[in-house]
């Protein structure tokens, strides 16, 4: 049997393992549809926008072109790298390793499945195929070659991450990480986006000319290939047929030499990458520094009394119950099998204390005190996210994205600000849900953690409300910063926008944070299978972030419209005391923000409790 | 220290524990045991809270535990049979974590030296969990259980996974651990080893608890000198579980 069908047999059994584990309800398939279509109107609006704002101008709409060209491949490279990272080394594949069956064959089924998203995302692309033809008014014949030509850059782009990833794994002499991949991959999807802009950068003061694309060098990039395409096709020039060859050519090419390197090696990488977890797992632990048990255990003790010291501070206790506790301390360096009694002691002594603390100011103090589950709630969370590269440099696209736009030419300003901004709500929607709507998923099964610790449903919300929003906060503030530093925007505009973000990202976060809990996938950990966080509910938090974004924006912009550089009237928005609309801008943002946060808060405890009815009913965590 | 009183479970049509009644005094090491799919683990979740009974009571010291959460959790640990720990933290901050969940004061977690010493676990307890082997993680679960000073402690499994060593160091500390005061019930399907350490046994079956009692006393009421194993082994299979037949 040919390893083609060998591997045809493979896909087809683990699609029907596939459909069995990801059963949807008829509800479900149709919110997921109308979700679908949410999200293909909102990139249309994002793509089309700046096609309409720049109708006028051949020059504009084609450095426009060009400029999602370069971003869209290099955005489907970064993410058909961790797919194909995903299909090829996180999916298990023992069972396969087992068979007689060799590394291409693995191979090929792995990748059948990354190439069929690869249409997915090209339909993403198809509103700005048509958006572009109807600009450039073209003839009919355009838009099916049109799509067709956008299926096939796809595909190559597709093919291209695939030999990216299988030359990763011959030439790097160790396991390949997620998180390290995500980072390879985002840093030069990164490169691919900006190195062209950078290359010309003594252009950048100038306007648009649809002449800057057109240098030599970025003939060879086979990112910008879809754009030249798509421009020489609506002149009905035969230069896209060069293209499309060469787009082929690139694709052959790229499956060629993935499968040739499969077939040698990755039936003998995969094996040795699970022995290397076994062998890095031991160097870890004897790199781990050594600790004497004597110096750990003073060090202990010597903690121990600390926070006894701490706690009698503030309480000022009875001089009785600070005997019990310097005596339980004392038998705590009693050896060995006391040690479990005494400290017990003290504790229950130091818990006899907490009547103690009496006085209104320390009432008050301890009232207004952050509870340490929240703080160690969102500590740990924090710490898992710095850890966790991979999830961290899922900033750095909408970072670039927004820089993009943001540092253009002041010429460009003004009315094509304004019809961007639905492209600048959708990257701001996007980035702003990427980490609260993973922030209960993530958890897995040591949910069960919480549900078995003494930790109320406030405290758990309120320590994924700090996880959530710290990281956009920071986020945020360094945009504002970065667009000050680069001279993009006004002081006094900088800083209404850092004001702004101390209130809108917190209760944006909190908006999310319902959807974040009903769509959390509390599933077991398995070592080798990629982990699944949210399940398809959560997405739908787009349908209320987008609309509440929408709004805080039209606040802030009576706001900052006294900062930006336009000649728009809009009656008392423009005209009038700006120091007035300023406090009027970021009052009713303010009020917008902390109604935002009452709703998401309380729906999130409300969806949480629904969660543990289930969870408690059930058991089941699947 | 531990009240179950008719504990009832239901999923859907299957009855996974029915009319489980049992009481654990303080101090006491009871040991629960049971064939695969008898309803242990469902019991013990019952018991910790993880699970709402679908009739029945289960008091933790004075707290209801349906009716005070809060307050019965405070009291209790639980060590399942899978080890819940997380994986991007080290041994230490994961010790840490926990005595914050249970809003211990700061430094608390100090008495978890000692056990990260006992379970040779030093070495490792400034490394991510992620690179523990199953064993440690276990090891490290069961630390950050006992951070907070439970007054009664359900472990399911805990030895599955543990090196000899380990196993061996774990039976010590729950036997001094009930030494001093500590409640535990532990569900194993090591016979020799609930023999030797456990004060009392529970034995379960379809859902059922058909015995408990100290051995000598199953002894006595089933008449017979058969030690555990055999014990179990009659009294789990089809149909004989009836003292009756055995005389």
């Amino acid at each position: 049997m040919s390893d083609v069908r060998r591997a045809g047999r493979i896909v087809r059994w683990e699609r029907i393992v596939a459909k069995r584990t990801f059963t949807t309800g008829s509800v479900r398939r149709v919110l997921g549809f109308v979700f679908i279509a949410i999200f293909f109107v909102s990139m249309a609006l994002a793509t089309v926008a700046p096609f309409f704002a720049g109708r006028e101008s051949e020059g504009a709409r084609n450095d426009f072109l060009f400029m999602l060209s370069l971003f869209g491949g290099a955005f489907l490279l970064y993410m058909q790298m961790l797919l194909m990272y995903n299909r090829i080394v996180i999916a298990s594949s023992e069972l396969l390793l087992t068979a007689p069956i060799n590394g291409r064959t693995v191979l090929m089924a792995r990748v059948a499945g990354g190439f069929r998203l690869s249409l997915l995302y090209a339909a993403a692309g198809l509103p700005l195929v048509i958006a572009y033809g109807m600009a450039s008014h073209v003839l009919a014949v355009y838009y099916p070659l049109a799509v067709l030509f956008l299926v096939l850059e796809s595909v190559m782009i597709t093919a291209l991450s695939l030999v990216i990833v299988m030359l990763l794994m011959v030439v790097l002499r160790r396991k390949i990480s997620r998180d390290f991949l995500a980072v390879v991959s985002s840093v030069l999807a990164a490169a691919i986006f900006i190195a062209p802009r950078l290359f010309a950068f003594g252009r950048m003061g100038a306007a648009m000319s649809g002449q800057f694309w057109q240098g030599a060098a970025f003939y060879v990039l086979p990112f910008m290939w879809f754009a030249r395409g798509l421009i020489a096709l609506s002149g009905g020039a035969a230069v896209t047929v060069l293209y499309a060859v060469l787009s082929l050519l690139v694709t052959g090419a790229s499956l060629a030499l993935s499968l040739w390197i499969g077939q040698r090696s990755l039936h003998e990488r995969l094996t040795r990458m699970t022995d290397e977890k076994d062998v890095q797992r031991r160097r870890k632990r004897r790199a781990a520094p050594a600790r004497s048990p004597a110096g750990a255990t003073l060090a202990a003790m010597d903690q121990t009394h600390a926070a006894v010291d701490r706690m009698q501070a503030p309480a000022s206790p009875t001089r009785a119950t600070m005997n019990e506790i310097q005596t339980a301390m004392d038998q705590t360096h009693a050896p060995g099998g006391q040690a479990w009694t005494t400290v017990k002691e003290t504790q229950d002594a130091e818990n006899s204390m907490q009547p103690l603390v009496s006085s209104a100011r320390d009432r008050a103090r301890t009232r207004w005190r952050i509870p340490a589950a929240v703080l160690a709630i969102g500590k740990k969370d924090l710490l898992r996210l710095k850890r966790t590269p991979g999830d961290l440099v899922s900033y750095l696209f909408p970072t670039i994205y927004l820089l993009y736009f943001l540092l253009q030419p002041s010429s460009s300003a003004g009315q094509s600000i304004i019809a961007l901004v639905p492209l600048f709500l959708l990257v701001l929607t996007s980035t702003m849900g990427r980490i609260p709507i993973a922030s209960f998923g993530i958890e897995g099964e040591q949910i069960w953690i919480y549900m078995q610790s003494p930790v109320t449903v406030n405290r758990l919300i309120g320590g994924k409300w700090l996880y959530s929003s710290i990281p956009t906060f920071l986020w945020w503030e360094l945009l504002a910063i970065l667009l000050g530093v680069l001279r993009a925007a006004s002081h006094p505009l900088i800083g209404v926008l850092m004001v702004t973000g101390l209130w809108l990202v917190p209760s944006a976060t909190a908006l999310t944070l319902p959807f974040a809990v009903h769509g959390a996938a509390f599933k077991a950990r398995r070592v080798g299978q990629r982990n699944v966080y949210v399940t398809r509910a959560s997405g739908f938090y787009l349908l209320v972030l987008l609309p509440y974004l929408l709004v805080q924006s039209a606040a802030a912009a009576v706001a900052s419209l006294p900062f930006l550089p336009l000649s728009l009237s809009l009656g008392w928005l423009t005209s009038g005391d700006p120091v007035w609309r300023v406090a009027i801008g970021l009052g009713v943002s303010l009020l917008l923000a902390v109604a935002a946060s009452f709703v998401g808060w309380s729906m999130s405890t409300e969806a949480w409790r629904s969660k543990i009815v289930l969870l408690l009913q059930a058991g089941s965590l699947d | 220290m531990l009240r179950a009183e008719h504990l009832h479970k239901e999923f859907g049509s299957n009855v996974a524990v029915d009319d489980v009644t049992l009481s654990l005094r303080e101090g006491e090491l009871f040991g629960f045991l049971g064939p695969n799919g008898a309803g242990k683990t469902t019991t013990i979740r019952l018991m910790t809270g993880l699970l709402t009974p679908s009739s029945g009571r289960v008091w933790v010291g004075d707290a209801d535990l349906q009716r005070e959460p809060i307050a019965a959790k405070r009291l209790l640990g639980y060590v399942p049979d899978r080890p819940l720990v997380y994986e991007k933290l080290t041994g230490r901050e994961f010790v840490r974590f926990m005595a914050a969940l249970y809003e211990l004061p700061k430094g608390a977690e100090a008495i978890a030296e000692k056990w990260f010493a006992d379970f040779d676990l030093l070495d490792a307890a400034d490394s991510l969990i992620a690179t523990y082997s199953h064993g440690m993680k276990q090891k490290i679960s069961l630390i950050g259980q006992l951070v907070h000073r439970p007054k009664v402690l359900l472990l399911d499994e805990p030895t599955v996974g543990l090196d000899p060593k380990g196993a061996r160091t774990l039976r010590n500390a729950l036997r001094q651990f009930c030494d001093e005061g500590l409640t535990i019930l532990i569900s194993t399907h090591l016979l020799p080893v609930a023999e030797m350490m456990c004060d009392r046994v529970g034995i379960m079956d379809k859902g059922r608890l058909i015995a408990q009692g100290t051995i000598p006393e199953l002894q006595k009421v089933y008449q017979t000198d058969a030690g555990l194993e055999d014990l179990f082994l009659r009294l789990t299979d089809d149909g004989k579980g009836d003292a009756s037949d055995w005389t």
